[in-house]
């Protein structure tokens, strides 16, 4: 039984394994065409091996060198920020700008306790008036305000 | 020469009217913001601002970008040396002598030293610039396909050569790259590729919210992660002004600092973080005392920040003269100038040549301005950094997801920006640097494009690279720089260089 020392350089090398065998699934109905007419598939396809390869040859080479360890992964700040960016996203057409920004500051403020609600509170107030002033009155952009 | 001095007085004049004065002002100010604060960089907040400049003239919107780029360049010092935290990625070796100045109650020295430097390189670079860049635009008008390929190459091979970790993985990044650049309708053919039915991929990924989300969102993750606000421990600065000592011991780390800086910017995959880290190693070979860097040495100031002015200005170069952009920033940069209906390129210079030269003078005048925003007000910023990061990421969140929906009003290009938050966190946690990523991405399409037509004309002959002069010097360029990192001697070399 093999101990994997390096863990970083082994998921790297799969993660860039997996990227290439998708790229060649998905990309399978594309022409691959000739040298000299190459098609729409030619470079997606070379680049798709070549990332295989590479891949490959990172992982088996991190089974003997080398040694690192995977930090562990927090969710926390990681599904609140995203989950904040989606919110403003699918809001930001139909809610308008305040609100939309109100939410991704609330829910980007859950990735740490630091934060006390009342300064959540004053900060996405804050935010969303400045955002105001500098977006539409400033500048002008063609932004929607308020919920239609 | 006299030319030059025409060029110069029309780009003056140019710039010295009220409106791009002041943008290059708001420019200098904004870089010198995000510069102070850790965690936001140049990359993600050009491309915030990238929607504020479609209301601005040419001229005005390219001025102000620029001077983001290197106002960041004179801001990171100022984090660095006080709080002993890179305000900016460039700014990281700045950290080891300058903090200890500080600690020893020189922080005023190492705080002008780093700024005068930077002063003095940005001035050289602007001049090198000026004298340079007409020559290399007109020599690149000699370039057809097969030439621009093989530059892409050299480019691609010395951004592997430069990266920081592991040689391999820099390699597989660049390939993910290029790969993604590829995405979007062919336009040989006019097929969809890895479209997915999605409209907003039939023009390709979007380079702003991917290079938000691998530089922006996986840095605030990363740094919540870590979970722990800065204090900012300064002690009270004493006295700006550097001893005589202090200035005799920096001017020639300064001078070696600013041509280092001045080359390695202008080299693809290069610009300001790889220059700086260069000149810290360079000081310290050449140091009769090299035991004194990390005890406070000034010249471990005064070499990588004049390094990383002068590079900053410097990538521009390739940008202006060849149309190629050498980092991401100078991406972003074409971005800009694409949507203000400029072909970046040699054309540039003959078809609007107030625009070039006007960009040169404004860096020379942006310069002049951040030794005034850096050295009296430097208590402004001292104080900024107080603001804690619980308050800071939200803000800049928000600016994120203003900016990249208002590019398309778009909202699949946010949630573009998201995976590529993950992926970006992803890359961090696998040692992977995002640098050669992002350059893969630029250049992706733009090889492509060249690869396919030089091997139409040449009737699929490869040969084609190595018949053509320029093209064969480039690519044995190439070539030997791919044997220096495979010749392990070099590589334990270079590896020490980034150990240090």
């Amino acid at each position: 039984m093999v101990i994997l020392k390096n863990k970083q350089d082994f998921l790297a090398g799969l993660i860039f394994v997996i990227i290439g065998v998708l790229g060649i699934l998905l990309g399978w109905t594309l022409t691959v065409g000739t040298i000299t007419r190459m098609g729409p598939g030619f470079l997606p396809r070379l680049l798709s091996y070549s990332m295989v390869f590479i891949g490959l040859i990172i992982s088996l080479k991190s089974i003997r060198f080398g040694e690192s360890t995977l930090e562990r992964w927090k969710w926390r700040p990681m599904a609140s920020i995203f989950g904040g960016i989606l919110a403003f996203a699918f809001l930001i057409s139909r809610g308008g700008l305040v609100l939309s920004i109100i939410l991704v500051t609330i829910l980007s403020s859950f990735g740490t306790h630091e934060i006390r609600w009342h300064q959540t509170l004053f900060l996405s107030t804050f935010m969303a008036g400045l955002s105001v002033l500098l977006f539409i009155y400033l500048l002008g952009l063609p932004l929607q305000v308020w919920p239609s | 020469m006299t030319q030059i001095f025409d060029s110069l007085l029309l780009g003056f004049s140019a710039v010295l009217v009220p409106a791009n004065l002041l943008f290059c002002l708001v420019g200098a100010l904004i870089g010198t913001l995000i510069g102070v604060l850790p965690g936001l960089g140049p990359v993600a907040t050009i491309a915030m601002l990238l929607p504020i400049t479609f209301g601005l003239t040419p001229l005005s919107a390219l001025i102000m970008l620029a001077g983001i780029y290197y106002g960041a360049q004179y801001g990171g010092s100022t984090t660095s040396i006080l709080v002993n935290l890179p305000g900016e990625a460039s700014s990281v070796v700045t950290c080891i002598d300058g903090h200890r100045m500080a600690q020893q109650g020189r922080a005023g020295a190492a705080l002008a030293i780093a700024a005068l430097g930077s002063f003095f390189a940005g001035s050289v670079a602007t001049l090198l610039i000026a004298l340079f860049g007409p020559a290399l635009a007109s020599f690149s008008q000699k370039f057809s396909s097969p030439e621009y390929f093989s530059l892409m190459v050299l480019g691609l091979i010395s951004a592997i050569v430069l990266a920081h970790g592991s040689v391999i993985k820099a390699v597989a990044m660049i390939l993910f790259g290029l790969f993604l650049g590829l995405i979007g309708m062919d336009l040989n053919s006019g097929v969809s590729r890895y479209t997915f039915g999605i409209p907003e991929l039939t023009d390709g990924l979007g380079f702003v919210p991917i290079a938000m989300g691998v530089f922006g969102l996986a840095e605030i993750i990363l740094n919540l992660e870590k979970g722990q606000d800065r204090r900012v421990v300064s002690s009270k600065i004493r006295g700006l002004w550097p001893s005589r000592k202090d200035f005799k011991e920096s001017w020639a780390p300064v001078v070696r600092g600013t041509f280092l800086g001045s080359i390695l910017g202008v080299l693809p995959g290069g610009g300001a973080v790889l220059s700086s880290f260069a000149s810290y190693t360079l000081e310290k070979r050449l140091s009769k005392k090299p035991f004194r860097f990390g005890q406070g040495a000034i010249e471990g100031v005064a070499g990588p920040e004049s390094a990383n002015n002068a590079a900053s200005q410097t990538s521009f170069i390739p940008l202006l003269t060849l149309g190629l952009p050498s980092n991401a920033v100078m991406a972003l940069m074409m971005g800009a100038m694409i949507i203000q209906g400029i072909a970046p390129g040699p054309g540039v210079m003959q078809e609007r040549p107030e625009l070039f030269w006007g960009m040169v003078a404004s860096m020379w005048i942006g310069n002049l301005m951040l030794v005034v925003i850096n050295l009296p007000l430097i208590g402004l910023w001292v104080s900024l950094l107080k603001v804690p990061y619980r308050y800071l990421f939200p803000a800049i969140l928000v600016f994120c997801c203003i900016g990249v929906y208002t590019l398309n009003n778009s909202t699949a290009e946010v949630v573009i920006m998201v995976i590529f938050g993950f992926l970006g966190y992803v890359f961090a946690k696998t040692g992977c640097e995002g640098a050669p990523f992002l350059l893969g991405f630029i250049l992706g399409p733009l090889m492509e494009e060249n690869l396919r037509r030089a091997m139409l004309i040449s009737r699929g002959d490869p040969m084609v690279f190595l018949t053509r002069p320029i093209s064969a010097v480039l690519l044995t360029l190439s070539a030997l720089l791919l044997f220096l990192v495979i010749f392990p001697a070099i590589r334990k070399k270079r590896e020490e260089a980034f150990q240090e």
